[in-house]
């Protein structure tokens, strides 16, 4: 979070449990708010799902306050009530879960919804080896262990690749750069110059191939060792309480509260067992405090004493060897780590996300519903080039272009809504969409675009030859403030921001959060009109097949979505001489219907993604 | 150093620093050479082309069966001089201002050596590692991660030299040799 600007989308999974995250379930139904239109359009919601969301919703609802000054500006006061119960916080504790980077981001297409790394569920394709590319099945994998148990391994020193070199290359037969190297061979780190021959005692080995093998018969495996040390434990721990496991009745009544009756309370119960004539036991577990001896571990001081502090081990290199060893001598190479390739599915609708190609070796991929090719993605970027992202100047008013990029293959109409003030802080920053809705043009060939450029009719968006259905769009292209859009291109559309940032004080060093931080939440709002594929739709769930369009061969529809993202601005710096708090600071625009609260219509707010019939 | 250095970058017109080039080096196009001290190439030592190297301050005396890569600057400290051993490998984009490179080291990509700095016989610093001022590397020493150090134990070094050999005897192949455009 470090480098400005970023731009976080809210996955819809912040507002509900993904378990239960259908289409419908996604609509909010709340009985304080008045039903729009939209709502009878849908088939009533799996009953369970309002209760549960309200239930969900009620502690976690961000409020925001709106000071006196910000209630006079509005034209109608009754719905700053509801501005504050469905503005997006972005410093909310619960909301920080949700947001990511679009790249971060899938789709899923039968939900219609976003799906971040947390709503999908990873299922292994393969396991392989990253260094030979080896597949190794899941069943080796259970049985041998997640390393590569062929001839990769890890200089235990620096974790660079081990090659195998021949021992006596040039220092006995110097001449003899030969075609068939002889042995005995070592392990040989390129990097760090380490080779099996600095161990205590040398480990060479006879071929230069299946290294695992000839290295296991030369160290015993960490997980054999383990096991010998564990059975020899129990075993020395059970030849103590021998004769109490004869072939009685009562042992293995005995044998079963060995570990319930043990710890602490084995003490104090003793004294019953020995009321029946058994002798106390004490069972002394593997996981107790390692006990030390005296003599090894002064052994080991010696040793230290005089190889000097350079030949120990670091915590790392001692924690990623089982036998942890305190020596660099001691220090064994380590077999590579496996890694998978997994696919990824809804965690709703059990569909496929992603679907990585099952062969190592190609990294293409079968599936891959990622996010960026379906919901608009935006940037943000700075128009004057003195703004430090880093240092924003309190009371001035900073200009930035956000420009919405279309990947869908329709022409989209925009919308961009913002709380006039930043949420979630006490020092709200002013900030003003100057152009909130606009069209954005349809993600073409680029080369329609540079063929058809005579063509006028090719650039304006194709949403004004369409009849105006739903009623805040009716006069859309008419609309003087078209022309503020910044910049109009084949599939993007810039429009400025402003922002006004107060003084804030420094409280990184008194509080966990950083007041500073500038975090603008936005809401966008797309609506288009997409060809109707009519499986899709009776495999949808049974919606109401009404269509507005008269029953042609290509069926339209009106489609709606909705998420909330969030860009970080920058951090607000100290505050500039010169540059003062004055209320009228920012220039005065407000055209007509500019929205500086958030939706009006109720039904939307929650809504992430979700398809409206016309 | 500036304006003579910067001079010396439009390798043509500036004058050349006295060169003492043995016959059987391999010197690429477009090596800058700038200062005024003599500069030595040893034998079958091979230059990359946009390598520089900088006498202002001292001569620089390169051993034989040497590589210096690509946009590394060699540039002597001092009156004393930098000195390279043989077969000393320098690779791209190093800053070297040790006093004394020792045989057989290996100086990996982006590696810094600090004004005077001596670097022992058989020494690896692998890549972007940097070596302060005035510092000394004993024989055998691997600077290997950030900046950390063993002892070379594995006996590589004759091995590593040999495949030095063919290393030169490869450039020798695929570079073009210019060295006549500065013993001129």
């Amino acid at each position: 979070m470090s480098s400005f600007p970023y731009i976080h989308i809210s996955c819809p999974c912040n507002e509900d449990r993904p378990q239960t995250l259908t289409i419908d379930s996604a609509r909010p139904i709340s009985p304080s708010k008045s039903p729009s239109k939209h709502d009878f359009s849908f088939p009533p919601a799996a009953p369970q799902t309002p209760t549960k969301r309200r239930t969900l919703l009620a502690p976690f609802t961000p409020s925001v306050s709106f000071d006196a000054t910000n209630l006079d500006l509005d034209d109608d006061e009754e719905l700053t009530d509801e501005d504050e119960e469905n503005n997006f916080d972005p410093r909310d504790p619960r909301s920080a879960f949700s947001l990511f980077p679009i790249e971060n981001l899938l789709y899923c297409e039968d939900c219609h919804q976003i799906r971040c790394p947390r709503c999908v569920q990873d299922e292994i394709v393969c396991w392989y080896c990253p260094s030979c590319l080896f597949e190794v099945p899941s069943s080796t994998v259970k049985s041998d262990g997640n390393r590569c148990t062929r001839n990769c391994y890890l200089c235990p020193v620096c974790t660079a690749l081990l090659a195998v070199i021949p021992v006596n290359h040039s220092t006995l037969n110097p001449g003899s750069t030969s075609d068939h190297p002889t042995g005995p061979f070592n392990l040989f780190c390129s990097h760090c110059h380490w080779t099996t021959s600095d161990l205590s005692p040398p480990i060479q080995l006879e071929k230069p191939t299946s290294i695992s093998a000839q290295l296991s018969k030369l160290t015993h495996s960490p997980q054999d060792n383990e096991f010998t040390r564990l059975k020899q434990h129990y075993a020395q721990q059970l030849g103590n309480a021998q004769e109490d496991f004869t072939n009685s009745p009562a042992a293995l009544t005995r044998l079963m509260g060995l570990y319930t009756g043990l710890g602490s309370s084995s003490g104090s119960h003793g004294g019953g067992r020995k009321g029946r004539g058994v002798k106390k036991l004490e069972m002394k577990e593997v996981d107790r405090p390692r006990e030390v001896i005296e003599e090894r571990e002064m052994e080991i001081v010696e040793r230290m004493a005089k190889a000097g502090l350079n030949a120990t081990t670091n915590a790392k290199q001692r924690l990623s060897q089982p036998h942890e060893p305190r020596f660099i001598s001691d220090l064994t190479p380590t077999a590579v780590l496996l890694r998978t390739k997994r696919s990824k599915r809804c965690r709703a609708c059990r569909h496929i996300l992603v679907k990585p190609e099952s062969k190592v070796q190609t990294t293409r991929f079968r599936i891959r519903l990622v996010a960026l090719n379906y919901i608009p993605s935006l940037t943000i970027k700075r128009l004057d080039s003195t703004i430090a992202w880093n240092n924003l100047t309190p009371h001035k008013t900073h200009r930035f272009l956000l420009t919405v990029t279309n990947p869908l293959f329709d022409p989209i109409s925009v919308s961009l809504l913002t709380p006039r003030r930043t949420p979630g802080t006490a020092f709200a920053s002013r900030v003003t969409i100057l152009c909130p809705e606009f069209e954005v043009g349809a993600n073409t060939d680029v080369w329609d675009d540079a063929l058809m450029s005579t063509k006028p009719a090719a650039v304006t968006p194709s949403g004004v030859a369409t009849p105006p259905v739903a009623g805040s769009f009716a006069s859309f292209s008419k609309d003087p403030k078209m022309s503020t859009v910044y910049e109009q291109k084949r599939n993007y559309t810039s429009v400025v921001i402003e922002v006004v940032p107060p003084e804030i004080p420094d409280t990184r060093d008194t509080r966990i959060r950083d007041e500073r931080l500038l975090e603008i939440p936005i809401y966008v709002r797309v609506e288009f009109e997409a060809e109707v594929d009519r499986d899709d739709e009776e495999g949808g769930g049974g919606r109401p097949s009404h269509s507005g369009a008269s029953g042609g061969a290509v069926q339209r529809e009106k489609v709606e979505y909705s998420y909330w993202c969030v860009v970080g601005v920058g951090r607000v710096g100290d505050p500039v001489e010169g540059v003062v708090a004055s209320e009228p600071n920012t220039p005065v625009r407000t055209p007509v219907g500019t929205p500086v609260k958030a939706p009006r219509t109720p039904a939307a707010m929650r809504t992430p993604l979700r398809q409206v019939r016309s | 150093m500036a304006p003579k250095r910067s001079g010396a970058s439009s390798a043509s017109s500036a004058p050349l620093p006295p060169l003492s080039i043995d016959p059987t080096a391999l010197l690429s196009d477009a090596i800058s050479f700038s200062g005024t001290y003599l500069i030595t190439i040893g034998a079958n030592t091979v230059l990359h082309p946009r390598c520089k190297l900088n006498s202002t301050e001292g001569p620089i005396i390169i051993g034989s069966n040497c590589i210096v890569s690509e946009r590394t600057q060699l540039i002597a400290p001092d009156i004393d001089g930098l000195v390279l051993g043989n077969y000393v490998h320098v690779e791209v984009n190093c800053h070297i201002q040790s006093a004394r490179i020792g045989d057989a080291t290996s100086i990996e990509v982006g590696t810094r050596l600090g004004k005077g700095s001596c670097i022992g016989d058989n020494c690896t610093l692998s890549p972007l590692s940097t070596i302060l001022d005035v510092d000394v590397l004993p024989a055998f020493t691997v600077v290997y991660g950030e900046n950390q150090r063993r002892v070379d134990t594995s006996s590589t070094a004759i091995a590593r030299n040999e495949t030095m050999l063919a290393h030169i005897d490869c450039l020798k192949k695929l570079l073009l040799n210019k060295s006549e455009k500065y013993t001129r």
